[in-house]
């Protein structure tokens, strides 16, 4: 039931799933024109953004026609549907990823005024969206589609321009403990996911 | 033989609306209609059912089965038509077909093309661009298409045309046929309910009304009309949503209550379910403006 879910998921985006080639193009373009402290972070940038503009587009969608109200009556668990949400959500990072490693990899073979996404640029990327997702699928749960585009529009622009960004400037590569951070926030989206399905089955459709 | 819906004492309170102490049941093999006028409690009703919302307490079964403990069992035998558009609205019918049929183990795709085809439903147009019949249409094609032994609709016929309405009738006639399904038709067109209805539930102001058969409540009242002279207060107490106009009445009685003196006086005319609907809701807002 859950892969029904997500491959519904993939069948109502598909125009966005293409569209993050497009606006990866776009992102590196720019962070060219905007000189090189902009391609120090484009790349995690980029697929964090994407992701937001996953979740909180799709937020908006089924909510102007309620259409938590179809799968609710479907033969489904409540919990199965946040699951599925959950695994949807964070598989777009991945995708962003590998969409933006092509377009880089392209880029650097034209110009080698940009660099290469590394190492370090795709944990600290996978790390900072999932942990934002963490955060951001239990406002869209509780929350209105409006009120929670704001509120994680917010903390979207607090990981990406506090304490992570100096981070991310600051690190070097290999000098941090990525299982320990990845369980962090494995641990972190895992209560997430839990709250997430507490909220949804209490919710009145 | 095991009920196919079973309320008991449901209730759901919100801040300007509350339902109360809502009961009946349905048998395989009949349909309900469920009445009342608009802002009754029908749709809330519905959807405590589909546990769209939590209920307050209560007790609601489907099968005979706790319609929260074992919802996802139940719900494959469920065919659920929506009174709103809930569909993704950028897909077609048959991209939206294909993200609802796979949750449902008995899903007959021929059947679903068969009644696709006899609603003359566009099959790649946008849903978008659809009537909202024609959303209604798609809704009880994918009701109708898993083998359902309990269809749910809330104000099916809003929208349609009277030819659709019609067809719709009589595809709700032979489900019911093999005595093992049921239909619980929400409406606020009784004229439907007078062709196919076996039982009818009413509801008025979040509280029920009556939930009996439809010829058992057809044979209990009289529309009564006549002269306002004859009115005297004994008279008056009986009569149901009582209405004068110039020197005349009209009212509805109750079979039980009729009074023989009255038989020369007034005429009398077997009431529709419209009748019934109107008079005891005219009845319910007399009072409350009394008291």
């Amino acid at each position: 039931m859950i892969l029904k879910l997500i491959r519904k998921e993939i069948l109502i985006r598909k125009k966005f799933l293409l569209s993050v080639v497009f606006y990866g193009l776009i992102a590196i373009l720019a962070s060219i024109l905007g000189g090189p402290r902009l391609i120090e972070v484009v790349y995690i940038f980029s697929i964090i953004v994407f992701t937001y503009f996953f979740i909180t587009t799709g937020a908006e969608i089924e909510s102007k026609k309620n259409t938590g109200v179809i799968f609710a009556s479907l033969p489904l668990r409540k919990r199965e549907i946040v699951t599925a949400k959950y695994i949807t959500a964070a598989l777009l990072p991945l995708y962003s990823l590998l969409i933006m490693t092509v377009l880089g990899f392209a880029f650097t073979t034209l110009w080698a005024g940009i660099k290469f996404i590394g190492l370090n640029d795709s944990l600290i990327a996978l790390l900072s969206t999932w942990f934002f997702l963490g955060l951001a699928l239990p406002i869209i749960f509780i929350f209105s589609s409006t009120t929670a585009r704001v509120i994680n529009y917010i903390i979207l622009f607090t990981i990406m321009f506090g304490p992570f960004e100096r981070y991310i400037r600051a690190t070097q590569p290999l000098d941090w403990e990525p299982i320990l951070w990845f369980l962090a926030v494995f641990v972190f989206l895992l209560l997430s996911w839990l709250f997430s399905v507490w909220v949804y089955q209490k919710q009145d459709l | 033989m095991e009920k196919i819906l079973e309320i008991n004492n449901l209730n759901k309170s919100f801040q300007d609306f509350a339902l109360k102490d809502i009961s009946f049941s349905l048998e395989p093999g009949y349909i309900m209609g469920f009445i009342g006028p608009n802002g009754a409690g029908k749709s809330t009703t519905i959807k405590l059912i589909m546990n769209l919302l939590k209920k307050d307490s209560g007790e609601i079964k489907i099968f005979g089965k706790d319609h929260v403990r074992y919802e996802k069992e139940i719900k494959e035998d469920i065919g659920f038509v929506y009174d709103q558009n809930h569909f993704y609205d950028n897909l077609s019918i048959t991209d939206m077909t294909k993200i609802l049929a796979p949750f449902y183990k008995k899903w007959d795709q021929a059947r679903y093309l068969h009644y696709i085809e006899q609603f003359e439903l566009p099959k790649h147009r946008l849903i978008k661009e659809f009537s909202k019949g024609m959303v209604m249409k798609y809704s009880l094609a994918v009701a109708l298409s898993h083998q359902a032994r309990f269809i749910i609709m809330d104000e099916p016929t809003a929208g349609l045309d009277p030819i659709i309405r019609s067809e719709l009738l009589d595809i709700l006639y032979e489900i019911i046929q093999d005595e093992t399904a049921s239909i619980l038709f929400s409406t606020h067109i009784t004229k439907d309910l007078d062709k196919i209805a076996d039982y009818i539930t009413f509801i008025n102001r979040g509280n029920m009304v009556f939930s009996r058969p439809k010829d058992e409540i057809l044979e209990s009242y009289r529309v009564v009309k006549g002269d306002k002279n004859i009115l005297t207060g004994a008279i008056r107490k009986k009569l149901i949503g009582l209405k004068e106009h110039g020197v005349g009445f009209e009212a509805m009685l109750a079979t039980k209550d009729w009074d023989n003196s009255l038989q020369e006086r007034v005429l009398i005319e077997p009431p529709n379910l419209e009748d019934i609907m109107i008079y005891t809701v005219r009845e319910d807002r007399q009072n409350k403006i009394d008291s």
